[in-house]
């Protein structure tokens, strides 16, 4: 199916891409070249077939819940933009 | 010959004997790779000072523990830049990672340096490991050393290209729909994916968290096996890594594959191979029947789909995976943006490359509401349709072989501006990937002078099993030839 414009737009916004208006067309002509080749999935005869999330072992496995040491604070926030009193810090939400 | 150019097992017997160094083996290493990766670009970066440090202290362990030292003990490798390395500068091959420094590293990383392998360096790759071609990286492409103006497969290209160059012993590379298995074939060097599960993704910066998965890259399938059991195993920093225990692969590789039976799948070789992926496939085949085993047809309907299922997951699961790389927390970012949102578009139009944004946006519309029914939770039911299918053929056979890429190493830039064209390169290799099974692809001649592959799969965790027909593919094919780059004298 066609991804036009307004949709690259939208998905381009809601993955906070910053996309250049003039890259706009080329990634709907991108986009619907590569939906039309994915458009093989509605061949699929797929009723009454559940849908796979994860192979390999089923379940997860558990560990005692016990409070070990983690990386200090100061090292995982070592490669941040900007930081202050143990926090990141950004620029002005709106 | 060079000692890199050697197999893992004879450098570990001449550590042993005393006949070599790791000291020396590093330097030679560190020269190889000033000599002829300019040409090459398998590295992104060369660390010789802790490659050194790493080298000493393995020299004296193996002075130490003698026979007893761990097979890997001062051996040189390489290692894909997703894993991250602590105190060493980890980007993915991306911009948005420019100067990230982990705090820790990758379990499979640190499970090679506490067996004493010498990590010297961290391998180019596709962005983010999203591509076929590794030609996506933000820094440099990396081209094929049997053909300089060729690309070495995708995407942990740059780690597939230091084995087969003799830039390493081995390497460590990623695997999420093809991308260990296809850069080793068309490098001719042996691959090897494990199952989903089997090797901890902790530290691997993730791309699509279902289907990725660590694995190694040697020039034999026994070095291969060596890497695969010290890097293999649960860990609690994991919860997907399986609690099972390993099954050693190397008591089994010498068993052969008479009386075993191999399926081959009609799909892959009905349409869309080269001639010469073609040949070499089917004398592989006619190599391994005159070894005792018995070749016969299985069927795998749903590969149809596989592809179009695949590049619905990966890139759905790659656009909630990259949300993380906001430019705050890691990466260059922008210091200099009014609003938070500014700050976020800008790091990420600047950081991400092409093809990343474009995986993104196909990953972002295929969850969005609407399309959600009709793509993802489609492509979900379409991966169970290809377990299925896989779990069908199992039942009737013990390994599948198929070829691991439709066609040769491609020129470089031929694919770039087709991104469906770059995808197709993916389509012996992702069905697997889907199903979990372990696959491995092995070197089974050559056709134009260009390395072929033959990828053999197994039932998920039969691992050792995987390993024993591969090993039997490269005893019926022989062990692939380095490539006249690799034999030139290096001062």
């Amino acid at each position: 199916m066609p991804i036009d414009r307004d949709a690259v737009r939208h998905v381009a916004e809601l993955a906070r891409l910053g996309l250049d208006p003039a890259d706009v067309e080329r990634a709907a002509e991108q986009l619907t070249v590569i939906l039309r080749a994915v458009d093989e999935l509605q061949a699929a005869d797929i009723a009454g077939i559940d849908p796979t999330l994860q192979v390999g072992d089923p379940g997860t496995p558990t560990r005692s819940d016990t409070v070990e040491p983690s990386l200090p604070v100061e090292r995982a926030l070592a490669g941040t933009l900007s930081q202050e009193a143990g926090l990141i810090r950004v620029a002005q939400i709106q | 010959m060079s000692w890199l150019l050697r197999p893992l097992t004879e450098q570990a017997h001449a550590l042993r004997s005393g006949a070599v160094t790791s000291a020396e083996l590093v330097e030679e290493t560190l020269r190889r790779i000033g000599c002829l990766d300019g040409r090459v670009g398998a590295f992104l970066r060369v660390t010789p000072e802790d490659a050194r440090a790493a080298a000493h202290a393995a020299d004296l362990r193996l002075r130490a523990e003698g026979e007893a030292a761990p097979d890997l003990c001062g051996i040189p490798i390489g290692l894909k830049d997703v894993l991250c390395t602590e105190g060493v500068e980890t980007t993915a091959g991306s911009r948005i990672l420019q100067g990230f420094v982990p705090p820790y590293s990758a379990t499979a990383a640190l499970r090679l340096a506490e067996a004493g392998a010498v990590a010297v360096g961290k391998c180019n790759c596709d962005e983010f490991a999203m591509g076929s071609s590794t030609e996506n990286s933000a820094y440099q492409p990396t081209r094929n050393p049997h053909a300089l103006d060729r690309v070495p497969g995708g995407s942990s290209g740059g780690s597939a290209a230091a084995v087969s160059a003799g830039l390493v012993t081995v390497a460590l590379g990623t695997d999420t729909g093809g991308s260990i298995r296809q850069p080793a074939g068309l490098c001719g060097v042996v691959g090897f994916k494990p199952t989903y599960g089997r090797v901890s993704r902790y530290g691997l910066i993730a791309f699509a968290s279902s289907l990725d998965q660590v694995g190694p890259f040697a020039r034999t399938v026994r070095d291969c096996a060596l890497v695969y059991r010290a890097i293999a195993g649960p860990d609690r920093r994991d919860a997907t890594c399986s609690a099972r225990e390993v099954e050693d692969p190397c008591p089994q590789l010498s068993l052969g594959v008479a009386g075993l039976r191999l399926g081959v799948p009609v799909e892959y070789v009905e349409a869309g191979l080269e001639p010469g992926v073609r040949r070499v496939f089917d004398e592989a085949c006619q190599r391994l029947a005159a070894a005792g085993a018995g070749i016969e047809p299985v069927s795998i309907p749903s590969t149809r789909f596989a592809l179009a299922a695949y590049y619905v997951i990966a890139p759905a699961e790659a656009s909630s995976n990259l949300a993380r790389m906001d430019g705050l927390r890691f990466g260059p970012g922008r210091p200099d943006a009014r609003t938070l949102r500014e700050q976020l578009e800008e790091a990420r139009h600047h950081g991400f490359g092409p093809e990343v944004q474009r995986r993104i946006m196909l990953g972002t519309y295929a969850l969005s509401r609407g399309y959600y029914d009709a793509y993802y939770r489609r492509a979900q039911q379409v991966r169970t349709l290809v377990a299925q299918d896989f779990a069908r053929a199992f039942a009737k056979v013990d390994a599948i072989l198929a070829p691991t890429s439709p066609t040769l190493a491609f020129r470089l830039g031929e694919r770039l501006t087709d991104p469906l064209a770059m995808y197709q390169s993916d389509v012996c290799t992702v069905p697997f990937s889907l199903a979990g099974v372990p696959a491995v692809s092995v070197p089974a001649g050559s056709a134009e002078g260009l390395p072929v592959g033959l990828q053999v799969a197994a039932p998920t965790f039969a691992d050792a099993l995987c390993l024993r027909v591969a090993q039997a593919v490269e005893t019926a094919c022989g062990v692939a030839e380095p490539p006249a780059l690799a034999l030139e004298p290096v001062r």
